[in-house]
């Protein structure tokens, strides 16, 4: 079991997220294609939360055993929170000057994604797996 | 009737000179590397004389030994001043504080000698005094990080400016390789450079190689598009190659879409494209028959 937590704050934790990310899912033998893909879905999550969010932090964990290899992230911000969740899930929908691709974009990249928001800051738990033979 | 504070600073201005030169003798002896080789011996003398003079000023005043306010600013604006030196001469962090802490034993021997008899008064002046050198000691260290940010921060606008390049690869044909990470600052740059690459050499087709982008998200998408949208508002065709498997598969599973950019999957065949778009071809040389 590994895990790291990285505080977002500025734009460079956002590489510094996504760099752990993609040695993580390195070392735990994800392939290249899908350490390209998780660092994305990173890079969206985390900037997300410190330009929206005001901030907050980046857990990463991950761990392989004889069935499966698995690695999740969990980004947690202190912002106004989302509204409207469904809305902001669709593809093209911003609130900012963004593409509006982010959040749906992050959850195709990812095989499991879960958010909640309220007034409080907003949760995105996500997930990457695969079988180990 | 002296008060105790006005005897510590008694204490200090009559031994000023030996007190320095003790100060001195330890600060040689601090670091692995001497900081006497780094800075020259008459300044790090005029440094540390000038800030025991402060820290005097700064003992004397009555009040919990909080550093701020009017009277506290000339002692301020001398750290500032010592400390950048040695950020600029690259003195670690520690040895920036060791500095600072290293007059505590100083000064508290020529204490022990003076209060010899008053045990009670001795502890509460060291005390008194320890609390004020370390929060001179914190304050340092502040001022420290603060300063050597702004160096970080001037090295990665110096490595910005030199890390977009814009060259002309041929009449009519710039190229831009793009390397690392591209945010919104860095895009701007990139964006005027190339406009101003575009005018320069009158080039009708630009190919920008991503080849060196780790990470394709939504914002570089959307920083490339913006920089393809002001080349072809100048007439440029745009180019977009170095797009590996990992890079297209990522995009299309983002929904990004792409598809108004001409693209290319490496360099080369980039470049070929290039010189058809100007009527050009790459032909083997004929060998004289």
């Amino acid at each position: 079991m590994m895990k790291e937590i990285i505080g977002l704050q500025q734009q460079t934790d956002i590489i510094q997220a996504r760099k752990i990310g993609r040695e993580m899912a390195k070392t735990l033998g994800f392939g290249s294609a899908d350490q390209t893909r998780l660092a994305t879905a990173i890079s969206e999550i985390t900037r997300n939360a410190i330009q929206y969010g005001r901030g907050g932090h980046c857990a990463i964990s991950g761990y392989s055993d004889r069935n499966e290899r698995k690695i999740s992230i969990s980004v947690e911000d202190r912002g106004p929170g989302i509204p409207d969740i469904d809305k902001a899930m669709e593809d093209g929908y911003t609130t900012g000057h963004g593409l509006g691709a982010g959040l749906p974009g992050a959850r195709r990249l990812m095989h499991e994604f879960h958010i909640e928001s309220g007034s409080g800051g907003t949760k995105v738990v996500m997930g990457m797996k695969q079988k180990n033979f | 009737m002296e008060t105790d504070r006005e005897k510590t600073e008694n204490i200090i201005y009559k031994n000023r000179k030996a007190i320095l030169d003790d100060w001195m003798e330890k600060i040689k002896k601090l670091s692995v590397s001497p900081f006497t080789e780094r800075i020259p011996e008459a300044q790090l003398m005029k440094q540390s004389y000038d800030l025991l003079e402060m820290l005097r000023q700064e003992i004397s005043k009555p009040g919990n030994g909080e550093i701020a306010g009017k009277e506290s600013e000339k002692l301020l604006s001398l750290l500032r001043n010592i400390i950048s030196i040695r950020a600029e001469q690259n003195f670690s962090s520690s040895e920036t504080a060791a500095y600072i802490f290293s007059l505590k034993d100083v000064l508290f021997r020529y204490f022990r000698d003076s209060f010899a008899d008053a045990p009670g008064i001795l502890q509460q002046e060291v005390m008194r005094v320890s609390s004020i050198i370390d929060r001179v000691g914190i304050i340092s260290f502040d001022i420290y990080s603060e300063i050597r940010e702004d160096i970080i921060n001037r090295q990665s606008k110096a490595i910005m400016e030199l890390s977009t390049p814009v060259i002309k690869a041929w009449d009519g044909i710039v190229l831009l390789p793009l390397v690392g990470i591209i945010d919104t600052v860095r895009s701007q740059e990139m964006i005027e450079r190339l406009l101003q690459g575009i005018v320069d050499n009158e080039a009708r087709v630009v190919v920008i190689d991503i080849s060196g982008v780790p990470v394709i998200d939504t914002k570089v998408a959307q920083h490339l598009m913006k920089t393809v949208t002001a080349a072809t508002m100048l007439g440029s065709e745009v180019i977009l190659t170095g797009i590996s498997p990992e890079i297209a598969q990522t995009i299309i599973k983002l929904d990004i879409d792409l598809g108004v950019m001409r693209t290319r999957g490496s360099l080369k065949a980039g470049i070929e494209d290039a010189f058809q778009l100007c009527g050009l071809k790459i032909m083997p040389k004929k060998e004289n028959a």
